[in-house]
């Protein structure tokens, strides 16, 4: 069960378990040797022309848990360094010379081809059959790959299956073939091979018969025949027989074989050897001869208005239709069965309503989808948002979320589009029920008599969240309207004032602790009330008038704010400066300065300290200390270290930043404080004055 | 148009000519032709035809002859 790569610039002499260069193998020919994948494994293979003959050697798988899967990787996606691009094995040597021999060969069971491009050169002839892609598989599987082989008139095909007696057919879907398929059985008795062709091209310019080659060609060892094949959904071109038998070994007359849903366009549609090996259904025949003992069928057309588009829709403009979708007004749109039917096209659209005939879905809009003629427009939304709506122009009133064909997508850069299933809402209304509030893929018309044409379409989460640069909307479908095409920057810069004061208020302040940015300065990091108001002239005013019962949440700026400034204001904490005082040396003038404030007030007082003749004195490399006593000056109710202001000029403050009473002064008096300023071993006492405390 | 109970022969040395079976139809299954109840010599009915369809059935027929000349298979 390993998985093994391919690259054209790996090595054959590395394990090729891995996609890079030092990793993956070089060649096809090493990966499907006899010392390359065995049973159970996966082996990719890088975008690149891969030249040679290959023939398989590996083990020959033994039961479906074996299954070798073998599939090329167009887009590059497992590989680094390399460009997308097809997968090409090709027997040409180079781009004019081949080596004229079948391209691979394969013998073994329980194989899948995937996202592969088969281009060869064999010539056909007589027992030749010019096999381009010779598999000799049970329980074959190839998608989505592509089979060009060169064509003669006789039996020349690009891609010949042989399924090995009385076992499984291939199942093959979503796949080109110019130059032919064979189905071939090695049957033993007549049985079920339940081999299946659904969603396939087949191009085969040939104009030989249905008894040599056919675009599909189905043939058995002996006259023992297989059936049980379901051929649905396939488009055929062909200059001789769409599908045919090779000589007289046609297909099980017991267990018929079905054609359905098919569109035939060649000189014969369908030619075989009994009327009992098949039926045919839902088929469109454009032939000289529909059929060939084969009866008519339910449901199937001759010659009806069919035309498939082969990007005349781009050239003349009106259109973007897939290659060979039938054109507006085509039959074929809608008119097949689901019975025995894949259930997408060829290129994995879903079908409409009922199964379109042919391998490609199509519009069923009169007028198709132009996403360039009108309403592109861009807006600017914050990633992250949830519950976003946005009103798109349609052009066209009166739908609704249930409008036949309406459909809306969104895609983020980069990656795959995504359905936006819509639901029905009322606009204006606040129904709780949900039917009025924001629903993912909630769709109305906005107003359709004042603003017809205006919807409104809730986007989904998912849409919106980070990691995208931009995701553009696709509202489309519906009869009427070419639909709409917005494109959404995802960016920040689409904040709301909301959101932006979220981002602020609601922030963890932990970590902001730099006293010069803002958060440092709120959080006064470095013991300083620093104040804000200087500091926040440029902050968004959407900051600073978001209601603070808005941002409560525990632990956050808001919160901090809330409860450290407003706080302030709202208790009979104040904070006062008074001052300067002038205090004496000695006092000799006895007590000089009184200061009334609250047990609850923090001081703040600013000193000079002056001499006796009233001068200042320095406190220049002294050390001071405010001695806080009772009124009678016999205890210390505090010792308190005043900082320096202006040390030549003996100014101090003390800005204890906290009230008396949590400095420890705790009932109401009058107290006297004294400086004592401390030089060498000499100590000189300034003061008292004397604080009348109040209790409150 | 579609053919019911189609089928070639090869008719007995020493002639060389081959003989078609079927009924011609519509879609309905009504008989709009038939090749006879014998079968019709391709040989005979070749003749029978006008040179302008001929010519462009030999052209036709010459890709094949000259594929066949090159691969050895006819001279």
């Amino acid at each position: 069960m390993a998985t093994y790569y391919v690259r054209t610039d790996g090595s054959d002499t590395n394990a090729g378990t891995g996609p890079a260069t030092n990793q993956a193998w070089q060649t096809i020919t090493k990966a499907i040797g006899a010392t390359g994948i065995a049973p159970g494994d996966t082996l990719y293979i890088a975008p690149g022309v891969y030249r040679g003959a290959f023939t398989a050697a590996f083990t020959n798988p033994t039961s479906e848990g074996q299954r070798i899967t073998i599939a090329g990787n167009p887009t590059a996606s497992l590989f680094s360094g390399v460009n997308a691009g097809p997968v090409v094995l090709t027997n040409y040597t180079n781009t004019t010379t081949s080596t004229g021999t079948t391209g691979l060969t394969i013998s073994k069971n329980f194989i899948t081809l995937n996202d592969l491009c088969f281009i060869n050169n064999v010539a056909g002839g007589a027992s030749l059959y010019g096999t381009g892609v010779y598999l000799t598989s049970s329980s074959l599987i190839v998608n989505r790959c592509l089979s060009q082989n060169r064509e003669t008139n006789l039996e020349a095909y690009g891609f010949h299956v042989t399924v090995p007696s009385d076992l499984i057919g291939p199942i093959i879907t979503n796949s080109i073939f110019i130059g032919g398929l064979l189905l071939a059985t090695q049957a033993t008795a007549s049985y079920n091979c339940a081999g299946v062709v659904n969603d396939c091209l087949f191009i085969r310019t040939s104009t030989a018969s249905a008894t040599s080659s056919a675009a599909l060609t189905f043939i058995n060892s002996t006259t023992i025949k297989a059936g049980g094949y379901t051929i649905a959904n396939n488009t055929f071109y062909s200059g001789g027989t769409c599908i045919g038998v090779f000589g007289s070994f046609g297909l099980s007359t017991t267990i018929p074989s079905l054609f359905t849903n098919n569109y035939f366009r060649g000189s014969t549609g369908i030619s075989m050897t009994s009327t009992a090996s098949q039926n045919e259904t839902y088929n469109i025949f454009e032939c000289v001869t529909d059929r060939v003992n084969v009866n008519t069928g339910t449901g199937s057309v001759s010659k009806p208005q069919h035309a498939l588009d082969m990007h005349i829709s781009k050239i003349q403009g009106w259109s973007t239709l897939p290659f060979l979708a039938p054109i507006t007004g085509s039959y074929g749109i809608g008119a097949g069965t689901t019975t025995s039917a894949p259930a997408t096209d060829m290129f994995g659209v879903t079908w409409l309503t009922l199964p379109t005939i042919g391998s490609t879905e199509t519009s069923r809009i009169a007028n198709q989808y132009l996403p360039t003629e009108r309403n592109a427009s861009t807006i600017t939304i914050a990633p992250g948002s949830t519950s976003q709506t946005i009103e798109l122009y349609l052009g066209a009133t009166g739908l609704t979320a249930s409008t036949s064909g309406l459909s809306a997508r969104y895609n983020r850069t980069r990656t795959a589009s995504v359905d936006i299933p819509l639901v029905a809402r009322v606009i204006g209304s606040t129904d709780p029920s949900g039917t009025g509030v924001w629903a993912a893929g909630g769709f109305a018309e906005v107003d359709s008599v004042n603003m017809p044409g205006v919807y409104r379409l809730d986007l989904p989460n998912a849409a919106l969240i980070a990691g995208a640069d931009d995701v553009t909307i696709v509202v489309r479908g519906a009869s009427g309207t070419n639909g709409a095409v917005m494109t959404i920057k995802l960016s920040s810069g689409g904040l709301t004032g909301a959101q932006t004061a979220a981002a602020v208020w609601d922030a963890d302040p932990t970590g902001y602790n730099t006293a010069t940015n803002f958060g440092g300065v709120i959080m006064e990091t470095n013991n300083l009330a620093n104040g804000i108001e200087s500091l926040v002239l440029d902050i968004p005013q959407t900051v600073w008038d978001a209601p603070k019962s808005s941002h409560t949440v525990a632990n956050t700026f808001g919160d901090y704010l809330d409860a450290k400034v407003s706080t302030v204001a709202d208790t009979a904490r104040i904070q006062l400066r008074q001052g300067p005082f002038l205090i004496r040396q000695n006092a000799s003038e006895g007590l000089i300065t009184e200061v009334n404030q609250f047990l609850s007030t923090v001081p703040n007082i600013e000193i000079v300290l002056i001499d006796s003749s009233g001068g200042s004195v320095s406190v220049s490399g002294s050390t001071l200390v405010m001695r806080v006593r009772n009124q009678a000056g016999t205890a210390v109710v505090n010792n308190i270290t005043p900082t320096v202001a202006y040390a030549d000029g003996g100014v101090i403050r003390w800005t204890p930043n906290l009230s008396w009473t949590a400095l420890g002064v705790t009932t109401a008096g009058t107290y006297r404080i004294v400086v004592e300023r401390t030089m060498g071993t000499v100590t000189t006492t300034f003061g008292p004055f004397l604080v009348q405390l109040s209790s409150g | 148009m579609n053919l019911q109970n189609f089928r070639i022969e090869k008719e007995p040395a020493p002639s060389t000519d081959w003989k078609v079976y079927g009924d011609i139809e519509d879609d309905a299954g009504n008989i709009l032709g038939t090749f006879g109840q014998d079968g019709t010599s391709v040989n005979i009915w070749w003749v029978q035809q006008d040179e302008f369809f001929q010519s462009g059935i030999v052209q036709q027929f010459a890709m094949i002859m000259a594929q066949q000349i090159i691969s050895g298979d006819a001279e």
